[in-house]
């Protein structure tokens, strides 16, 4: 593909207690048919030989934070240092995220012949099967002349994405700083690419796959945890932020609804279940931390 | 030549004829969407090219609509400048992701329906189906004509193939109500419509 080599990507990838996951997404980036020039492990204080593992690798560098913070916060330091470091786009990715062998090589051949210069651009994310990861689907922008004219270059343009195989350009972090890391997992990346995605362009490309190798194909509502509470709390966090407004505002509320009732109705104890979402709600309307 | 029969609806269709006559096999009028099929049964080419009179195929809008076949295929309708026309745009199938995402991927966008200004269709699909109302449903006849079609054969747009559209008259109230009324808006769409009939345009 005609894509520019002029162009410097560095790949950054969180982690959390799981090398073996680990060791394939690394394959899986170190053969790219156009390799990204940077390879950065943000390894969220893992017990499990993952450092060790990283820093037995070539071209790939490791930062090892002494805590746990999160993937929200794993991002965000992964985002600073590779942005800090000078490369025009950082492609972000999940441990558990096997991407094809031209999976960037076609991230970038999209750039060039996107309609508008794009902030964010996007892989089309499956699970084993092939089908649609339902965690990832991409969120489509709601303008038909947009999605008319992106097709036309084999592009459809978004309005927000997840951080398994996004790619989000330098410019766009100097215009709207770092992703939030205080959310510690989910919605962050929502948050962030909504918020950059309000006034400029993004795009996911169909002909860039990345595999998102969960157990389950589960989504942010079906996986019935106790991590629902981040969910909660973290879209309360976004609704009250300025990555949507009006109308949008108003379907993110809507969608947000649907999901605790969803979460209520499949979680084994809703007394527990309802538990978590009231914890969610109540920390969703404190004051968000700087 | 190939295997098309042109089919311009309209008043005044000797603008189209002449435009279009030295790409198709043959070329017929009707004088509205309501006498589509029986225009339809008098040509033998197994494939129609509907267009609106009032419209100007740009450059290749024809050879890209042949060139991703099967059919129905749509034309993007532009203005001036080159930028699609939203309100004549139709609407997407926006419901069927993993659908959008392989359609896109080939340069195209699937269709539940759309208005007739540029659409390419086997002549039997329009020989099969009851022909479009304008006298019940004026302007949106070919919305609702379209959304029955796609629904058994489904229309994909094709923006590679573009039709330059004029400003079209908005559609009366009671058309819009009875359209309402044939189920094949969705709610936004319902009362996005309805609100264009009685608010000025912007």
């Amino acid at each position: 593909m005609g894509t520019t080599q002029a162009t410097n990507v560095c790949a950054v990838v969180v982690t959390h207690n799981r090398r073996e996951l680990l060791v394939q997404c690394l394959d899986r980036l170190q053969a790219q048919s156009r390799p990204p020039e940077g390879v950065l492990v943000i390894d969220n204080a893992s017990t499990d030989g993952t450092a060790e593992m990283v820093e037995g690798r070539d071209g790939v560098e490791l930062e090892r934070l002494t805590e746990n913070v999160g993937g929200a916060g794993g991002f965000r330091h992964g985002l600073e240092a590779a942005y800090r470091a000078g490369y025009d786009w950082m492609w972000l990715l999940d441990d558990d995220t096997f991407v094809e062998e031209s999976c960037l090589d076609a991230l970038l051949a999209g750039v060039e012949r996107a309609p508008n210069r794009p902030s964010v651009m996007s892989s089309v994310v499956r699970w084993r099967d092939s089908s649609l990861h339902p965690m990832n689907g991409p969120w489509l922008r709601n303008r038909r002349g947009e999605l008319a004219t992106a097709a036309d270059v084999r592009l459809a343009p978004i309005r927000a994405a997840t951080f398994v195989s996004t790619m989000v350009h330098k410019d766009a972090v100097h215009r709207h700083g770092l992703p939030p890391g205080h959310y510690f997992v989910w919605v962050d990346d929502i948050a962030y690419t909504a918020r950059i995605l309000r006034h400029e362009y993004g795009y996911v490309v169909p002909d860039s796959v990345a595999l998102h190798w969960t157990p389950r194909p589960y989504n942010t509502v079906t996986d019935t945890r106790g991590r629902f509470y981040f969910k909660v709390r973290n879209q309360l966090w976004l609704l009250r932020g300025d990555s949507f407004g009006g109308r949008e505002r108003l379907q993110y509320a809507r969608s947000w609804l649907r999901g605790i009732v969803t979460y209520v109705r499949r979680s084994p104890s809703r007394t527990d279940a309802l538990r978590t979402v009231l914890r969610g709600v109540r920390d969703g309307l404190r004051r968000e931390p700087e | 030549m190939n295997d098309v029969a042109a089919v311009v609806i309209g008043p005044q269709p000797e603008r189209l004829r002449s435009l279009v006559g030295d790409r198709v096999a043959e070329v017929v009028t009707a004088a509205s969407l309501g006498d589509l099929r029986e225009a339809a049964s008098g040509v033998r080419s197994p494939r129609l090219w509907l267009l609106d009179s009032a419209a100007t195929p740009c450059d290749g809008a024809f050879e890209a609509l042949l060139a991703q076949a099967p059919d129905p295929l749509v034309s993007l309708p532009v203005d001036d400048l080159d930028e699609p026309v939203q309100p004549e745009l139709g609407r997407f199938t926006e419901s069927d992701l993993p659908g959008m995402l392989d359609a896109v991927g080939s340069r195209r966008v699937p269709l539940r329906h759309s208005y007739v200004i540029s659409l390419l269709i086997r002549r039997d699909a329009v020989l099969e189906h009851d022909p479009p109302d304008p006298r019940r449903l004026g302007r949106y006849a070919g919305t609702e004509w379209t959304a029955r079609v796609f629904a058994r054969t489904p229309g994909m747009l094709i923006p590679a193939s573009r039709v330059r559209v004029g400003s079209r008259a908005r559609g009366s109230l009671h058309h819009a109500l009875r359209m309402a009324r044939a189920g094949v808006w969705m709610r936004g769409e319902t009362v996005r419509e309805l609100s264009r009939t009685v608010l000025p345009s912007r």
